[in-house]
């Protein structure tokens, strides 16, 4: 499962010890909470498995980085959370190739053990968000499912709330756009 | 701005905001990341041996790249004034008469085991012919020279006749009797013991010969012969050959005719006499063996094409086969998986890379060109060098590649026994031509290469 494990053993030896003990402090109570955001992008235990380690593995290669951070816990679900969008962007982009195997795709996941029933409107949704550009995607994901404020969301990704504003209405925009028969008939009231 | 549509995308994303996974795959999912976690911790803590392994191998990944391009940059200055290879027409010719010549070694041979060594060195520590003028006779046969019986079996015989060009006598070979298979060979061996004051120079082997009665295909001429240490002792070396049936005689009165030839410094022993192939009378009298200067004409062929592929032969012919040999389209291959290995980070591509290097430097390309260094070294160097890549070569194809013996394609290493076998259905790692067309040398590589890389995807990991 582990896919590069030897670029882990890249960091200097010094840091190593001290940095095991940090690293299982950061991650253990994060855990579940990490699991579960996850999750919820994708809604397929292979794929929530895959991002979760990709995840750990880029917390490890940038502790020291993390540990910086005003508030470290955010910024980790924020990584797992971009993380999630990519993958499910991605698995996008692979289903989009052929009806057929989008087709297939929803046969699969439907079939997937321990897989919670999402409606097509949730799933649309979500692609939707996922086709976003990166930074906008994440500040429309924290905002409009994660529910977070304007403050919190510009702490994680490091950018202003002004600009954290301007991504979720601009993301908002677009959602409208990828959406037309999400419309009711009011947008005649336009 | 709709307001009804942010509402409707807005609720949809509340929902999704509820959705949580059910509490067992929550509790696995934890699970799981806390073995992650382990696995990446684990890995982190290099425990000291492993260390010294990556060191050690990045160390040998810098000394193959610097061995390669001290090897690349030395091939370059040496190959600048070699001789081109001999014209196919040459080589062609050559291929014909290799029986005749294996012939010619299997009886030579034959004569060391049967016969003392009946030439000596004298005081100039220059050896000479023994009864060069066919003056002393015994049984009615020339003293000193030696007719294989299995001549006489095929209908050939040898006397000692009147009509000399000096002397009194000359040796007489007929074929009157003979069935028309197999030839006619009067000869003398120098072994090792009595070669050295032919060691490193260029001798000319003289004789008159005269013939009658020849049949349309009988070739006579002289032959001579010098052969070379091999890793195998059932088929050495040819240091340099010439037969003559390039240019047959065909004179009915009394001419002189005579070979010139290079006698390597490692000789193993030298061959000169007399061959008729077919039906007719050969005379031949007043022979000679002498040391000429390097600056006469050579008539020996160029003996590339005499030897197995693979095999170096004398100093001034080696660096053109080999050269040949390691300027392959593969050295590009060779190069970049060498820069590859040291370069790439850690993973799949860098240990395919380093397993290519490993399999084309030290089993298929520096076998070869190392020997040319070495062979002006010292001959014993040579030979060690050619036995321990040899047994290295053998202990790789048992227990790398997995095969028996005689799969092996020709690698330099200097023993092509292996490339003669046959072809297993597994692995099929030999060549299977003599002097395989690019193409095939190509595809052979390849499977070799791939062979290796299933060897270590599939044993090593257990």
């Amino acid at each position: 499962m582990l896919k590069n494990p030897q670029s882990v053993a890249r960091m200097p030896e010094d840091e190593k010890p001290q940095s095991v003990a940090q690293y299982q402090r950061l991650l253990e109570p994060l855990a579940a909470a990490l699991a579960q955001r996850v999750w919820r992008v994708l809604q397929n235990r292979d794929d929530v498995l895959d991002v979760l380690q990709d995840v750990q593995l880029k917390i490890w290669q940038k502790l020291a980085v993390i540990q910086r951070h005003p508030n470290p816990a955010a910024l980790v679900v924020k990584i797992g959370i971009e993380r999630a969008l990519d993958v499910r962007r991605e698995r996008r982009n692979r289903a989009s190739q052929s009806e057929q195997d989008l087709s297939q795709r929803l046969d699969e996941s439907a079939s997937v053990e321990g897989m919670t029933e999402l409606s097509e409107a949730h799933e649309e949704v979500l692609d939707a968000i996922a086709r976003l550009p990166n930074q906008q995607s994440v500040c429309v994901y924290l905002r409009l499912v994660e529910q977070q404020d304007y403050f919190e969301i510009s702490r994680t990704p490091e950018i202003t709330e002004a600009t954290v504003r301007k991504h979720v209405e601009r993301g908002r925009r677009q959602l409208q756009l990828w959406l037309p028969h999400l419309m009711t008939t009011n947008e005649v009231k336009q | 701005m709709n307001r009804e549509n942010h509402d409707l995308v807005d609720e949809l994303c509340r929902q999704l905001a509820d959705k949580t996974p059910p509490a067992d795959v929550l509790a696995d999912l934890c699970a799981e990341m806390a073995t992650q976690r382990l696995a990446i911790v684990r890995k982190a803590v290099v425990p000291q041996s492993s260390l010294r392994r990556r060191l050690l191998g990045r160390m040998m990944h810098r000394a193959v790249l610097g061995t390669s391009l001290v090897v690349v940059l030395g091939f370059v200055l040496l190959s600048r004034g070699t001789h081109e290879s001999p014209p196919k027409a040459v080589q062609n010719q050559v291929t014909d008469v290799r029986e005749i010549n294996d012939e010619l070694r299997h009886q030579s041979a034959s004569r060391e085991s049967e016969y003392t060594l009946v030439v000596m060195a004298h005081g100039s520590g220059v050896p000479e012919l023994q009864n060069p003028g066919f003056e002393s006779v015994i049984d009615g046969k020339p003293d000193g020279w030696f007719f294989p019986p299995v001549c006489e079996q095929a209908g050939y015989r040898v006397e000692v006749s009147d009509d000399a060009v000096t002397g009194d006598k000359c040796a007489h070979v007929s074929a009157s009797e003979a069935s028309g298979q197999g030839f006619a060979n009067l000869m003398q061996v120098f072994t090792e013991d009595s070669l050295d004051g032919f060691r490193g120079r260029r001798i000319r082997f003289r004789a008159a010969v005269k013939t009658k009665n020849l049949a349309d295909a009988t070739k006579p001429g002289l032959w001579l012969r010098v052969d070379r240490p091999s890793s195998d002792p059932s088929r050495p070396q040819i240091g340099d050959f010439d037969n003559m049936q390039d240019r047959p005689i065909h004179c009915d009165d009394w001419q002189h005719f005579e070979i010139i030839a290079d006698v390597a410094d490692d000789a193993k022993s030298l061959t000169v006499g007399l061959l008729l192939a077919g039906n007719g009378d050969v005379w031949i009298d007043d022979c000679s063996l002498e040391v000429v200067s390097d600056d006469t004409p050579k008539t020996t062929t160029d003996i590339v094409a005499m030897n197995p592929p693979g095999r170096s032969t004398s100093a001034t012919c080696a660096p053109t086969s080999v050269t040949e040999e390691f300027f392959s389209p593969w050295l590009v291959c060779g190069v970049v998986a060498v820069i590859c290995c040291s370069q790439l980070p850690d993973g799949r591509f860098q240990l395919f890379a380093f397993r290519f290097a490993f399999a084309y430097w030290i089993l298929f390309a520096l076998p070869s060109p190392l020997q040319v260094p070495l062979s002006r070294l010292s001959p014993t160097v040579l030979m060690w060098y050619s036995q321990a890549t040899d047994a290295f070569v053998r202990w790789t194809a048992v227990n790398v590649v997995g095969i028996e013996r005689a799969l092996i394609p020709p690698n330099g290493s200097g023993d092509s026994r292996y490339a003669s076998g046959r072809l297993d259905d597994r692995v099929g790692l030999c060549y299977p031509l003599q002097h395989p067309s690019p193409p095939t040398r190509f595809i052979a590589t390849l499977r070799r290469v791939l062979c290796i890389q299933w060897y270590f995807k599939y044993h090593c990991a257990k």
